[in-house]
């Protein structure tokens, strides 16, 4: 149950599969799944010479062999129809990310004149690798032009994903799915058939339990995504944003200079492995503790250098070194710059506030605060996710008062268009949307219960007080009492003899966000027995999530 | 992690393309073939099933154009010959066809026999095909007896009418000879008056004489030819005889043939009263069962309501 695991044999099986010296030709998905998961080095390692691009015009290059690593879309398929007819290289090892229909491999067969093609496989990576828990199809938009129905492109490309990520894990779940969506019931549908169809492919050795498939809908919790974050990867995400595990560094500096761009990527740098789960401040000291490492070495390195054998270690030791002092430089950078933006932007505040209107109850001081907030120089995305999450919040108790905060912030904004995404956010995931309660009841107990445990242990940290309701929904599945009202199965199941699933596969239809990845690999490294894996569409933050309204806004808007 | 190799069903396409486009014309041949062998491969039972019943239909075809022919009423244009030649196929083709349904039956009987895996749906099937063929054939050669009847009719009718006027004519033909004889004699007569007459008597009795045997000779010749169509009408009204007599086997051998259905009828008729009995069982078992249900429920209504009777003296109560 560790994608990244998964990914990489894969491609350990490819390359010694196809010996010698070799050309990946990818096409432009593919590119982004392999990138998260295999670096350049690895590829020259691996002999191979040349990654090249299905789309773009190449050269013959005729003494070499590719492996062309395709997602079985029609387009591709076109393409690669058209690059077997004159073929570029000396043979083609083609490697399909997904199920390839009989008919378009029989389109291939009648394109390959000249015997080109030495081998077809089907290898299920149709997903991009994020942590070795969380796993996203890259398709950030999933709403169609009404509410609750799928973009067509978007279920395919979903559905895809799901079933390949089944495959490459080796599951044949159960599945349930958010009773309120039909998004998660049509998606739920599409992969049970395709399970049905393909039950060669399914064929597993049983385990004793069921694996489990999890479809839930982001508009059951959209707070989550509105919520500023306080982990050194949300973080990062939140005000940089990840691209392809790449960042790329907006110079506030000095506006001549190019924009820095840094590779995140979990798998190749443990000081980012260890750190990307931390808070803030936590970070910082991380950070110090990883600069004095790097400061006690290179005072060592300098001191003394005075017999051969000393140089020879030195140059030895040199590219560690080099590859160190590079790895540090990087995440102080990022650190000062995120630090910056704290600073300036009054974030800790702030992220208090949300904090607050997420978890406590106290609406007339947050009224107060956001009303401020809204008036000052803090970023539109920012204003926007205040007054959607106070919206949320409390749109049946004080309407007058989101009335007010609307109003404000159509005056406030730069682009006052946007204050429309408020609206439809309680259209989409409003309280009559959603069918669980997110937020702390307002019951009398409920309160005296929280008050009197709050302050037995106290909070223990303002800023991450807010836990996403995909923890609430896991820790009941991990403590055997399934909700099954909610989440019903797809298919009928024996309830009688459903024991704890071992493994659990979640699904976010409309994006997860890296504080629910945190949340389950906080589960996963708990050691209780229970594997989860996170997928979902696309890794969201703050801006993501708004401009994703915004364009539901246009769409359904136009309808 | 788990992955498909499809390499050799590729392999495979390409050689499907290959060959396609290698032999495009040379495929529809063998296909042919292919659908020919598979319709060979249909049961005897069917062909010779679909044989007897295109024979019966040319036979119904050929009965036809006999009742056209038989029905007709002229007395001279009456083809004897045709009729009978058609009488003689009919007879042939119905007593052939009989035996084809005969040898059906036994392929049906020897199929049931020894075909155990068969479905009997098959076998079902094959039954009723055989019986309505009998219907069919028993039909038509009950067409052909009403027609035979009716042929006979005609020609015992014809038969009358001409006997009416070969009666008169053979009259005429006594009278005529009675006339003659007479004249021979008043010729003699004549002929020794004419001989007295001088010679104007003698040419008138030698024109008498003569005409009086060319007369004779044409009635010895007109009965002649009566006693030939009789005979010739003996003959067919024989052969209609043996046609109904053999005809008359016929229907024998198909009594026998639905005879032998009966038992199977009977069989089902069996079935059938067996299951109105097993529902008229089941439907009692099932009104026990809901006479139990009601009784339970009444009885947990009961306790239900005084339950709550109990629950609201204890509620006044306290």
């Amino acid at each position: 149950m560790d994608v990244n695991a998964a990914a990489k044999s894969y491609f350990k099986r490819i390359f010694q599969e196809v010996s010698g010296l070799k050309v990946v030709l990818l096409d432009k998905e593919t590119i982004s799944i392999v990138s998260s998961c295999l670096t350049q080095t690895e590829l020259l390692e691996n002999q191979v010479y040349l990654t090249e691009v299905l789309e773009n015009q190449r050269e013959n290059v005729r003494h070499l062999k590719c492996v062309a690593f395709i997602r079985p879309t029609k387009l591709h398929i076109r393409l690669l129809c058209e690059e077997i007819r004159n073929p570029k290289y000396a043979e083609y090892h083609l490697y399909f990310t997904n199920i390839v229909s009989r008919s378009l491999l029989e389109r291939i067969a009648e394109s390959d004149d000249f015997e080109a093609v030495k081998s077809v496989q089907e290898y299920f990576l149709d997903y991009e690798v994020v942590n070795s828990d969380f796993a996203s199809f890259a398709m950030p938009h999933v709403l169609g032009t009404a509410k609750d129905t799928w973009d067509e492109n978007a279920l395919e490309r979903v559905h895809q994903g799901v079933v390949s990520l089944l495959l490459s894990l080796k599951k044949n779940p159960v599945i349930r799915y958010d009773a309120n969506s039909d998004m998660c019931l049509k998606l739920a549908g599409q992969i049970s058939y395709t399970i049905q169809q393909e039950l060669q492919l399914f064929n597993f050795r049983k385990s004793d339990v069921d694996p489990l498939l999890l479809i839930l809908d982001r508009k059951n919790d959209p707070v989550t995504p509105l919520l500023m974050q306080w982990t050194y990867q949300a973080m990062v995400h939140d005000l940089f944003g990840i691209q392809n595990g790449r960042v790329t560094l907006p110079n506030t500096s000095d506006a001549s200079q190019e924009p820095q761009e840094f590779v995140l990527n979990p798998f190749q740098d443990n000081f980012y492995q260890e750190t990307m789960l931390n808070n803030f401040g936590d970070l910082g000291i991380k950070i110090k503790n990883y600069v004095s490492q790097l400061q006690s070495k290179s005072s060592k390195k300098a001191s003394d250098i005075e017999t051969i054998d000393d140089m020879k270690q030195f140059l030895e030791a040199y590219p560690d070194y080099k590859k160190l002092s590079g790895n540090v430089s990087k995440h102080v950078a990022l650190l000062s710059e995120l630090s910056n933006r704290v600073q300036h932007d009054n974030l800790l505040e702030l992220g208090e506030l949300e904090q607050s209107l997420a978890c406590n109850d106290s609406q007339s001081s947050d009224f107060t605060a956001i009303q401020a907030a809204l008036m000052s120089t803090v970023p539109d995305t920012l204003k926007l996710c205040l007054v959607c999450l106070y919206a949320l919040r409390y749109e049946k108790d004080f309407p007058g008062n989101v009335k007010t905060l609307q109003a404000l912030l159509v005056a406030n904004l730069s682009n006052p268009m946007s204050a429309s995404c408020v609206p439809v956010l309680l259209s989409l995931c409003g309280k009559q949307a959603r069918q669980d309660e997110i937020f702390p009841s307002s019951n009398i107990f409920s309160k005296a219960a929280r008050s009197g445990l709050h302050g037995l242990r106290g909070v223990e940290n303002v800023y991450t007080q807010h836990v996403p309701f995909l923890k609430v929904i896991l820790t009941d599945i991990l403590n055997g009492k399934p909700r099954t009202a909610t989440q019903p199965y797809a298919s009928t199941v024996n309830t009688a003899i459903i024991k704890k699933p071992q493994d659990i596969i979640v699904v976010i239809v409309g994006g997860a966000t890296f504080e629910e990845a945190k949340i389950v690999s906080e589960l996963n490294a708990a050691q209780n027995g229970t594997r989860i894996v996170l997928a979902s569409n696309a890794v969201l933050n703050c801006n993501m999530f708004v401009n994703d309204l915004l364009r539901s806004a246009q769409t359904i808007g136009n309808e | 992690m788990s992955f498909q190799d499809r390499t050799a069903e590729f392999q495979a396409c390409v050689s499907a393309t290959k060959y396609r486009s290698r032999t495009v014309g040379r495929i529809a041949t063998p296909n042919d073939n292919n659908a020919a062998a598979i319709k060979h491969q249909k049961s005897d039972f069917t062909r010779i099933a679909q044989k007897i019943a295109s024979e019966i239909n040319t036979t119904g075809q050929k009965l036809q154009r006999l009742s056209r022919l038989a029905k007709r009423k002229t007395l001279f244009d009456d083809r004897p010959i045709e009729i009978q030649e058609l009488t003689y196929l009919i007879k042939q083709s119905l007593s052939s066809l009989n035996a084809d349904i005969a040898s059906l039956q036994q392929i049906v009987r020897q199929n049931a026999k020894d075909g155990r895996n068969q479905a009997a749906q098959i076998d079902q099937h094959n039954e009723s095909v055989v019986v309505s063929l009998q219907n069919s054939l028993a039909d038509t050669s009950m067409n052909f007896r009403d027609i035979l009847e009716v042929r006979s009719q005609n020609m015992k009718a014809s038969q009358s009418r001409t006997e009416k006027f070969v009666a008169s004519s053979s009259v005429t033909a006594n009278s005529d000879a009675n006339t003659g004889n007479f004249m021979n004699a008043y010729n003699a007569n004549g002929a020794s008056a004419a001989m007295n007459n001088g010679s104007h008597g003698d040419y008138l009795s030698l024109n008498i004489g003569d005409s009086a045997n060319t007369r004779y000779e044409q009635v010895a010749l007109l009965e002649n030819q009566v006693d030939a169509y009789s005979q010739q009408r003996l003959s067919s009204i024989e052969s209609i005889e043996s046609t109904i007599t053999e005809l008359g086997g016929i229907f024998s051998q198909l009594a026998q043939m639905v005879s032998e259905q009966r038992e199977s009828v009977q069989r089902i008729d069996a079935n059938t009263e067996d299951i109105v009995g097993n529902i008229g069982g089941a439907q009692r078992e099932i009104m026990k069962f809901y006479a139990r249900v009601t009784s339970n429920r009444r009885l947990m209504l009961k306790i239900f309501g005084i339950c709550i009777l109990f629950f609201l003296i204890w509620v006044l109560v306290t």
